[in-house]
């Protein structure tokens, strides 16, 4: 499925095994500083980081990678999940798409999104949703033309008690960048095929009451900006193609900021107010 | 406090792109990166300044389509303005 992916997108990679990587100037680092960006010299090579351990050099002219990796938290399990997480969200970014952090569920014929930096509860809505509906992806969602929602891989990834609420028992591997995260795989109820989106949902901060919160456009539009994978984050002329695809998505399907408590024992009420948008819109 | 005076005139400075939102729009300043937000108010104000515009002119034609009082509106636009032009998205025309 990975090799696939980086072919169509028309990229080729190797692995190489280097212990204490040095790095130059940081450029840019993400808003939870998990990534961070690092200029090796020209425009068209780069360095991601995604610990000292793990980092990985992009060549845009001839479309190459190259992961670096050392020390025993990375092995080849950790590498994998590095190159579906996020490498082949940001190559799908760079050849013309936009790519979300989000989670997507199928409800009947259409996806419900779930749009969020980590931590904010899409994981936990989606496993539970997936139960009555089908999982499309929890962490990184291609939006193509229609708009609908395209799964990169169908694992879930989930804290210890998410996963031990909805998959007693079941055989998980750890992440490598999210080391608290378990990913499970969940075999048959994934799709990878686009599904038209029929609403977009913003998880706010926990809360006490159940509610949606109709968002504008640009409220909308701007949100998906902060939730977009982008393999070079400076490069402003990409930023301009990204507004105007998040723009596009925002005019054509409702958004909503949904506020609901961390609370296993509500999930209920909170996807019938998810429904309820859902069949409104 | 806006400094921008009701007579003065401003144009888009042509460093940002826009994308339209329903009835609102988002602008990127394309050298600092940053991302600004428009209101359906803001949007109208923006269309206006498409070409070099005077505050007064704005402020005729808000008032029109808006039906809102005057002088409420003037510090509005005058305060909008303002952040537009703090943030280079606007200036004052060349004669």
């Amino acid at each position: 499925m990975q090799d696939s992916w980086i072919a169509s997108a028309g990229w080729s990679f190797s692995k190489k095994l280097v212990a204490g990587r040095k790095f130059g100037e940081c450029v840019w680092a993400d808003r939870l500083g998990i990534v961070k960006m690092y200029r090796v010299g020209s425009e068209a090579l780069f360095t991601l980081a995604f610990s000292k351990n793990l980092s990985v050099d992009f060549y845009l002219d001839t479309k190459e990678f190259e992961i670096f990796w050392s020390g025993n938290d990375v092995d080849a399990g950790a590498i994998d999940f590095l190159i579906s997480d996020q490498i082949i969200p940001r190559l799908i970014s760079w050849g013309g798409r936009l790519v979300l952090h989000a989670g997507a569920v199928s409800m009947g014929d259409r996806a419900v999104m779930f749009v969020a930096e980590s931590g904010r509860g899409k994981s936990t809505l989606c496993a539970f949703l997936q139960r009555e509906g089908r999982l499309i992806g929890d962490d990184a969602v291609v939006v193509s033309e229609g708009p609908s929602a395209q799964a990169i891989y169908n694992s879930l990834r989930l804290l210890p008690d998410s996963l031990a609420e909805f998959f007693p028992g079941s055989e998980t591997k750890p992440l490598a960048h999210r080391p608290s995260k378990q990913r499970v795989h969940i075999p048959s109820s994934g799709h990878l095929k686009p599904i038209p989106i029929g609403a977009l949902f913003f998880p706010a901060p926990p809360s006490d009451v159940i509610r949606l919160q109709p968002m504008h456009g640009a409220e909308t539009c701007m949100s998906l900006i902060e939730n977009c994978f982008a393999l070079d984050p400076t490069d402003i002329k990409h930023a301009a193609v990204v507004m105007a695809q998040a723009s596009e998505l925002a005019s054509s399907v409702p958004a909503y900021s949904l506020h609901f408590p961390r609370d296993y024992g509500r999930l209920p009420e909170v996807r019938d107010v998810i429904l309820e948008a859902l069949s409104a819109a | 406090m806006s400094k921008i005076s009701i007579q003065s005139s401003y144009k888009r400075s042509g460093k940002a792109a826009q994308s339209r939102v329903a009835a609102e729009t988002v602008l990127l300043h394309m050298t600092s990166g940053l991302y600004f937000g428009l209101d359906e108010v803001g949007t109208r104000v923006w269309e206006l300044l498409e070409t070099a515009t005077a505050v007064q002119q704005i402020c005729d034609q808000m008032v029109e389509e808006f039906e809102v009082p005057r002088d409420q509106l003037e510090v509005d636009v005058q305060t909008f303005l303002q952040e537009l032009l703090d943030a280079e998205l606007i200036v004052v025309p060349e004669d």
